[in-house]
């Protein structure tokens, strides 16, 4: 017996210390391989796809970073705008106050999507046709050169890679190339991306139902247009890239969008939908089939709902009123006969412009006859809400004293004129006035008013019953002391809002200041209802009015109306969406390097059977908003300045001017500084503009360009010995 | 192949069954009675001494008179007494029948037992590192989560509150701080089986009457067997067992009343709108920007509170005091085939908020059970079983959003606003014009307290968490004397389900117009009635343990050694993979000791273990430790000198491993799969590149050096001192600090590496007096202090530009070291008094334009330019380096009285955001915003406090000095007086020993933060530490 046992445990013993290979394995768990994903057709195609997404999608918000707009949110504390105009931005905390973070990491991840892709491709044993193949690497080169575009807009030169970086990189060995390198390898993807066959299996410009989002011939066009033109502004030019080379390129990728089907949006809208069809332009969501919107060639980002985040505080359910437009903006609005209201400033402030007498811009009308875009992009002081044609209304409620009861501290008779004398008797003096007899009618504006003299200033009162509450009341402007019959009216809506007042028997009581002996003759009170829900009051204490403190209310007297459909509202949201390249874009870079190299006049052949000019491609632009033609024989500083203001006006909130202002060199004439309109009404309703500065302090050189965060710099630095990082960060 | 280990574990315990029936045939002894009685050395009898015979088969206890009983039957010499704090006394038996004896207080506590997890040694043949403290010691402090009372008692502990909800509390523990650079924590061994995952669900619901003792593990000499899971240190839980004797019933009951310890400073509106106007005005936007001084002077003579409110939000939402009440009731004894302990405690938690829901009760309030019942039995002369099981169930309830949220959120409203409803209004004849009622919020403030707390439901939680041990324990002395087999099941399984019952609420905000409150609806939320929606969450934890044991005694040479085998399986709550599939690790090691005479000790350990984690060519490693100790005192030569009780010296040196590496599953192998989707849905397909590989990844090896001396003087002052240094230097890193972005691969998704350094080194020294100066009073004292510092010798950071004044900022700090700009005190008082000062000072700043009254930088690197190049290393790191303890108490007849003194020192950290910065939403004002720079008060010399208050984030509000708060503290943390009934009385209600019993935790704390309006563990805007009032009764039956 023992002995079995001594040998059992043994057994057991040895047992012990075992190890236990096999259940620490990993059973299987979906992982596969590289080489599984490129030998099979639908993992090779999803690869593909997975090298999509990397691109910023365009937003609104980056306007408020510009001379474009000033945000709500400037008096948020710590919020990005209220840093980025404070000039707080370092290379450290760039990336959260920026538009779109810091995009150097994911657009280098999808640089290296495309790059295992383009390496992988070669010898995928994936069953497909060669034109499928050589289309799939077209939408690799595309996206390649889509992320290097937005590296360098961004950045200016960075490191290029046209192979996937391994983990046994030698990182002390790389270097960061210049902006036209940069652009050299953006051409030469954008190239070898079109030599793949236009077939609807290879790299075609037309895309099927439901392929929204891929790559189409079109888009390389655009990348490479978008990238000479910047390669020869004044910020990137080193002489690798003339003017000349940018209009060679910009007029290919304009004549082959124009050969293909692309053209400017110009449908009329349908009454009420939109004023023009640049006003429509934005609230069409582009299709893939392109069957109404033939200018958009590549839309990221999703649908804006501008009416909540850039919105009206009259919108329930706004959140707050975002990006405002600046005046700097609204000046840059041409009137509708083409000529500019304003020609400049007389100060450093721009509060006082130079206006053009040519113009008929009137400053005390300034809305009035503008270019069509201004009414598609900006609600101002009095413009509509709604396209729809409001039903007009002006009711009028007497109301009379109670003279029988509830007189307190107050002596009061009719005079046989038909006028009430009355003399306070008290620190509190107050009368009740007659009920309504009838309810008003839905009152957006509601005005309590009446004809007075009075031999002292009044702090009037006004309770709205029949319940007596402080909660009930307002207190308005003090009645001024006058001999003569004058009118002193008030504006009750928002707390006849409030109280649900103004049902039949509801009525006022009515408390005459806090001084003892005032004499006073009042007549004619009354209440009145005018229909004015359509109109944008953003005057001072309008229903839009500005304000310096409220994120709810504009900063600089206007608000946001380009890709608002003043249909959205918190269940329907109708908003647009911004665009990453459109046609507009294409005419506007052959106008700007043409005009450069070959004049604002000078026809130059696209193609077979096209040919135009700077200005004629301005001029496209032009027509599709019904603005006049630009005048022949213009100088190339006058052409640019009104070429740089039709860029600036048609591109408004689509990020182009962030930078544009960027790679002109002019920051630091734009961005010091933007202006408001502070519009005050007075008690005879009469408006007075006043413009009024938004200081700003992140328009120095430092600002062309974005930096690389900070520890990024520290990594490369401490690899390669070379510091990396932008001009003055 | 998926049963091979449970197949293995069924047959060793088949084995185990078949051994013991082998030998059942062996007789058993004739059983003999023997009975005596058990005194102290003033005759004060000693209840709960434990009476063992020699071979350790019999068993018994005394009761409250001292006296015991006892059935020998396993023919032993001798009987063997002991009891907590004396000196054990062993007496022969010879003819006798009864036995009297008298036990001395053992000073040096040399006979307890040291719980080392799966082994145990006697205090005096200890030559590692270990501190422990007893349950009893615990259960002075009136608190509800465990941990929280184990502040002050452990040396070499480091504990940080770092959540305070009552009943909730969170603790980092830190045993002899970190071992890597990340806050890695301490594995906890409860009952001698891991608790891998999640322990703090386990240990923090254990009360501590469950708890014989608490140990935790330091050196490697301790740590080394349990390998990969032994370099963060162990805390070792051991809970009672049912001792052979008459059943003993013992109840607690306590009524406790919390209250904050620190509360921020709340203004009122006049002060605030003041402050606002202040801050307005130093931007540069007039002395009026937000109000008017009419206003501040409405808001300050309260005519109109209507339109100028002063709510002091803080005393809207929160009560003075919370309570929680426990009740504790645990049995215990058994005979000779069985022994039990069952114990089982209830606790309430009431709500900390003022609530304002009629429907349902959206307050905190958590109920728990917690449970545990240990049965040992034995099956026959050689074989044991036993049973333990333990639990805690919990319903807990908080209000649709999370507790801490609603406290934090208590502070985002200025006190200027209307709230935090819109108000009812009513005619004069009682009609309801508006019915009111909706939540009023600021244009900045998404959610508000009112909200947050009374309109978003409540959330009931319901834990179950179990633990069952299972085991068989076989006496192999058949074979040779002192050999013993154990094997052993756990299994673990927690599952939380949610009732989520959450509701929306509109939100609406106050027009700009002063004059008259009118209210427009922000944003898109609608009033929701109550949505009721169930989730559930569940995991468990299997574990295997087979050990073997021999300890054995020759002459004056003592023998152990001990070897194990573990399998640990865990399946987490996680429901995706990789997540979602079992962690498995598989533990062995053995060890041997040696002792000569109680002179001369020796131990050799070697953990050998593994886990899914590593390919299999670095799955393994071994982790080898060898200690030693010289009791000198024992030497021929000291034995006569009567002062020295006790000297001995130790020291330790080994491995210990590390698999918490931070590493993501599977990180040996690349991570690419297949998902459908994607950016272009026609192509339907989409691969996601996840982790990439490092086939070379491997645990980490933490190499540890103890030395330590244990000096005893008169029998009553026992002293130790231990250094220690522990060095990793294959240390897990990342490549975040030197791989660029520009490479293209996320860096979370970047192979780790194994080659950073790390250094910890420290010392502990304790010392304790406790004397029995007659029959009515016995005293002590004690005192504890540790120091740690760890060192980021290499974690592949990037060698920063040479402009930087400081071109390393983690290699040679402390984990955590954080980097600021250092204040220009040169000019008295740092800031820049006036436009001059910031012009001649030709510094530009690169994060804005100093204003005056900002802080002035020191430009370290004398470039004109202040910049991220001019940082400086301030404060200690993440973790504090001093940890102290001051501890006393006596007891005199029926009174007892003790203290406890715990704090912590060398550290500070920088602290930013709400409260600390005044710009939060609306402007919120700490205690230190009051006496903000303003040119008045400079002109007057007055006492600044805060750069000059700004509306958005100015050049003042950058991490630097100025900021960084001194978080050391001394703090009373825990009182207690008891008052023990006379036996008279006790005698007349049939209960052994009743005390009342008046404690209190938290009760003083002594900082040096800069404010009073949080304390040293957090921040301006989480729940503060809590003081606890405690009133209780324990009865034994």
């Amino acid at each position: 017996m023992k002995k079995y046992i001594i040998i059992l445990f043994v057994l057991v013993a040895s047992g012990l210390f075992f190890s236990c290979n096999d259940k620490l394995d990993l059973q299987m768990d979906g992982r596969i391989t590289m080489d599984q994903v490129f030998n099979d057709y639908n993992r090779t195609r999803g690869y593909l796809n997975s090298c999509y997404g990397y691109c910023p999608a365009p937003g609104i918000e980056r306007s408020s970073y510009t001379d474009e707009a000033e945000d709500a949110d400037d008096m948020v504390a710590g919020s990005a705008f209220s840093m980025w105009y404070a000039g707080s931005l370092t290379a450290s905390n760039y990336a959260s106050y920026s538009a779109d973070g810091g995009p150097w990491g994911s657009l280098y991840q999808g640089i290296r999507k495309c790059n295992v892709f383009l390496k992988k491709i070669r010898t995928s044993t994936a069953e497909t046709t060669d034109d499928e193949k050589a289309g799939w690497t077209a939408q690799a080169h595309t996206l390649r050169a889509l992320y290097y575009l937005q590296l360098a807009k961004r950045y200016g030169g960075v490191p290029i890679f046209t192979e996937p970086v391994e983990t046994n990189h030698d990182f002390s060995r790389d270097k960061c190339a210049k902006f036209s390198d940069v652009v050299k390898l953006i051409l030469a993807d954008c190239d070898s991306a079109l030599m793949a066959p236009a077939t609807s299996t290879g790299f075609p410009w037309e895309i099927y139902e439901n392929q929204n989002g891929i790559m189409t011939r079109a888009i390389p066009y655009s990348i490479k247009s978008q990238a000479i033109t910047y390669a020869a502004s004044p910020l990137w030019s080193d002489g690798t890239y003339t003017w000349a080379d940018a209009t060679a390129i910009n007029k290919e990728s304009l004549y082959q969008c124009l050969t293909h089907d692309y053209k400017l949006f110009n449908n009329t809208p349908v009454a009420n939908a939109a004023q023009n069809a640049y006003t429509l332009y934005f609230i069409t969501s582009s299709n893939d089939l392109r069957a109404v919107d033939k200018e958009t060639i590549y839309q990221r980002g999703g649908t804006l709902a501008v009416w909540q985040n850039a919105g009206l505080p009259i919108t329930g359910g706004m959140s707050n009123s975002g990006q405002c437009p600046t005046q700097d903006l609204v000046d840059s609005y041409e009137m509708a006969n083409g000529e500019a209201p304003i020609t400049g400033y007389a100060d450093g402030d721009h509060l006082n412009p130079i206006i053009n007498p040519a113009s008929g811009y009137d400053p005390a009308n300034p809305y009035v006859g503008r270019d069509p875009r201004f009414y598609g992009t900006v609600y101002y002081n009095g413009s509509p809400k709604s396209l729809i044609a409001p039903v007009s209304r002006d009711d009028i409620y007497n109301l009379d004293f109670i003279t029988t009861s509830s007189v307190t501290q107050l002596t009061i008779s009719k005079n046989s004129a038909g006028y009430y004398d009355i003399v306070t008797t008290g620190t509190d003096p107050h009368i009740n006035l007659t009920p309504l007899t009838s309810s008003l009618n839905s009152p957006p504006s509601v005005t309590f008013t009446f004809e007075y003299t009075s031999s002292a200033n009044v702090s009037p009162q006004l309770f709205f019953g029949p319940s007596i509450t402080q909660a009930r009341s307002t207190s308005p402007a003090v009645i001024p002391a006058s001999s003569d019959w004058s009118t002193y009216s008030v504006d009750i809506s928002t707390i006849v809002g409030t109280c649900n007042w103004g049902n039949v028997g509801d009525n006022i009581r009515f408390d005459l200041g806090g001084i003892s002996g005032v004499k006073m003759k009042m007549k004619n009170l009354k209440i009145r209802v005018k229909s004015a829900p359509n109109t944008i009051e953003t005057f001072a204490g309008g229903n839009c009015g500005i304000s310096e403190t409220s994120r709810t209310n504009t900063r600089t007297g206007y608000y946001l109306r380009k890709y608002n459909n003043y249909k959205s509202a918190l269940s329907n949201n109708a908003d647009g969406a911004v665009r990453l390249f459109r046609l507009a874009e294409l005419y506007l870079n052959f106008a700007e390097s043409a005009y450069q190299s070959n004049g604002p006049d000078a026809v130059i052949s696209l193609g077979a059977s096209l040919s135009m000019s700077a200005r004629d491609a301005v001029n496209a632009i032009r027509a599709r908003a019904g603005m006049p033609n630009f005048p022949a024989g213009m100088t190339k500083d006058a052409f640019e300045k009104k070429y740089r203001n039709e860029r600036r006006v048609e591109l408004a909130f689509e990020e182009h001017r962030f930078f544009d202002v960027r790679r002109w060199k002019i920051l630091s004439e734009t961005d010091k500084q933007v202006t408001g309109m502070k519009i005050t009404k007075d008690a005879l309703n009469n408006l007075s503009y006043t413009r009024i500065k938004l200081p700003r302090n992140c328009s120095s050189d430092k600002y062309l360009m974005y930096p690389i965060e900070q520890s990024e710099v520290d990594k490369i630095t401490g690899a390669t010995g070379v510091n990396w990082q932008n001009p003055g960060w | 192949m998926r049963h091979k280990i449970p197949s293995k574990i069924v047959f060793l315990f088949a084995f185990m069954l078949v051994c013991s029936l082998g030998t059942i045939l062996n007789a058993q002894n004739p059983s003999t009675l023997i009975y005596g009685v058990v005194q102290d050395e003033f005759g004060k009898p000693l209840s709960g001494a434990v009476v063992k015979s020699d071979y350790g088969e019999n068993k018994a206890l005394t009761n409250v008179n001292g006296e015991y009983k006892l059935a020998l039957d396993d023919g032993s010499k001798s009987l063997i007494f002991t009891a907590p704090g004396y000196s054990k006394k062993t007496a022969e038996i010879g003819d006798k029948s009864q036995i009297d004896v008298q036990l001395k207080l053992g000073g040096h506590h040399s006979d307890e037992i040291i719980q080392l997890g799966y082994t145990s040694q006697l205090r005096s043949e200890i030559s590692g590192a270990v501190a422990t403290v007893s349950g009893k010691e615990l259960e002075k402090s009136p608190i509800a989560n465990l941990s929280q009372s184990f502040a002050g008692r452990l040396s070499g502990l480091t504990t940080q509150e770092t959540f305070s909800e009552p009943s909730r509390v969170s603790t980092s523990l830190y045993i002899r701080g970190i071992s890597a650079a990340r806050t890695s924590t301490p594995v906890v061994v409860i009952d001698g089986m891991v608790c891998a995952y999640n322990p703090a669900q386990t240990l923090e619901y254990i009360s501590p009457g469950e708890i014989e003792s608490v140990s935790i593990l330091k050196d490697a000499s301790t740590e080394a067997i349990y390998g990969i899971q032994g370099a963060n240190g162990l805390i070792v839980i051991t809970t009672k067992r049912g001792q052979q004797g008459d059943l003993k019933i013992r109840t607690r009951v306590d009524q406790s009343v919390e209250q904050v310890t620190t509360k921020p400073t709340m203004y009122g509106s006049a002060e605030y709108a003041t402050m606002r106007n202040q801050a307005a005005s130093n931007d540069g936007k007039g002395l009026n920007y937000f109000y008017t001084d009419d206003e501040i002077a409405k808001f300050s003579s309260g005519e109109n509170r209507n339109l100028y409110p002063n709510n002091n939000w803080y005393d809207m939402y929160m009560k003075d005091f919370t309570t929680q009440q426990r009740v504790g009731i645990d049995a215990s004894g058994g005979n000779e085939q069985v022994q039990f302990y069952s114990n089982v405690n209830v606790m309430h938690q009431g709500g900390m908020f003022k609530t304002d829901q009629t429907k349902y009760n959206p307050n905190g309030n958590d109920m728990w059970v917690n449970y545990r019942s240990n049965v040992d039995m034995k099956l026959n002369r050689y074989l044991k079983a036993f049973v333990h099981l333990s639990g805690n169930i919990k319903r807990e309830r908080t209000s649709g959003t999370d507790i801490n949220t609603v406290y934090g959120s208590i502070f985002q409203l200025p006190p200027t606003m209307y709230g935090p409803v819109t108000p009812r209004i009513v005619d004069a004849a009682g009609t309801v014009l508006a019915e009111g009622g909706d939540v009023i919020t600021s244009d900045v403030v998404s959610s508000p307290t009112y909200g947050l707390l009374n309109r978003t439901g409540y959330i009931r939680h319901t834990v179950t968490n179990i633990n069952s041990h299972v085991g068989l324990d076989l006496d192999m002395s058949f074979l040779t004397k002192g050999l013993n087999l154990t094997g052993m099941f756990a299994y673990q399984t927690n599952s939380v389900g949610h009732l989520n019952t959450t509701q929306d609420y509109e939100r609406y905000q106050r027009s700009a117009l002063k004059d008259t409150l009118f209210f427009a609806k922000k944003g898109s939320n609608i009033n929701s009635t109550l949505a009721y929606a169930k989730t559930h969450s569940f995991y468990y934890h299997l574990s295997y343990k087979t050990a073997m044991n021999y300890n054995r005694t020759f002459g004056l040479h003592k023998v152990g050694g001990m070897a194990y085998m573990f399998y640990q399986s865990l399946t987490k709550t996680a429901t995706t993979s990789p997540e979602c599939l079992p962690y498995n690790r598989f533990s062995s090691g053995f060890e041997i000791s040696y002792g000569y005479d109680n002179r001369y000790l020796l131990k050799f350990d070697l953990g050998y273990s593994g886990s899914e984690q590593y390919a299999r060519g670095s799955r393994y490693l071994a982790t080898p430790a060898i200690s030693g100790a010289w009791v000198a005192s024992n030497e021929a030569f000291m034995k006569n000198l009567k002062w020295l009780s006790n000297l001995k010296l130790r020291a330790s040196y080994g491995k210990t491993g590390n698999d918490q590496s931070g590493l993501s599953r599977y990180s040996y192998l690349d991570n690419v799969t297949v998902d459908s989707g994607g950016n272009i849905s026609s192509l339907q397909y989409t691969i996601t590149e996840g982790q990439v590989a490092n086939p070379y990844i491997q645990a980490e090896v933490s190499k540890k050096q103890n030395y330590g001396i244990d000096l005893g003087l008169f029998n009553s002052l026992s002293v130790s001192f231990d250094v220690f240094k522990e060095r990793m230097d294959n240390m897990v890193v990342s490549a975040i600090s030197t791989v660029p972005l520009y490479q293209g691969v996320i860096l979370s998704n970047y192979p780790d590496i194994n080659s950073g350094s790390f250094e910890n080194k420290g010392y502990d020294i304790t010392a304790n007096y406790t004397k029995a100066i007659n029959k009515n009073l016995a005293v002590s004292i004690g005192g504890m202090f540790s120091y740690v510092k760890n060192t980021i010798i290499d974690k592949r950071e990037a060698l920063k530009d040479e402009d930087y004044a400081y071109r390393k900022w983690q290699e040679g700090y402390s984990y955590g070291q954080n980097f600021g700009y250092l204040v220009d005190y040169s000019n008295g008082n740092g800031f820049f008094n006036s436009k001059d000062e910031i012009t001649n000072s030709n510094l530009t700043y690169s994060f804005g334009t100093p204003r005056v009254g900002d802080l002035k930088y020191r430009d370290l690197n004398n470039d004109g330019k202040i910049d991220v190049k001019d940082k400086a290393p301030i404060g200690t790191g993440t973790i504090p380096r001093m940890t102290y303890a001051l501890s006393g108490g006596l007891t005199y007849k029926s009174f007892d009285f003790s203290f406890l003194f715990q704090g912590a020192g060398t550290y500070s950290s920088i602290y930013s955001g709400i409260g600390v910065y005044e710009t939060s939403n609306s402007g919120v004002f700490g205690a230190l915003h009051q006496n903000a720079w303003t040119q008045e008060r400079y002109d007057n010399g007055e006492k600044i406090t805060a750069p000059a208050l700004s509306l958005t984030t100015s050049t003042s509000h950058q991490t630097s000095d100025y900021y960084n708060y001194d978080r050391s503290y001394i703090r009373l943390k825990n009182l207690e007086i008891g008052y023990s009934l006379p036996s008279y009385m006790t005698k007349a209600i049939s209960a052994d020993k009743v005390r009342f019993v008046l404690s209190g935790q938290n009760l003083l704390t002594w900082d040096k933060m800069k404010s009073k309006d949080f304390g040293p563990e957090g921040t301006y805007s989480s729940i503060p530490v809590y003081r606890v009032f405690n009133i209780g009764v324990s009865l034994e039956f």
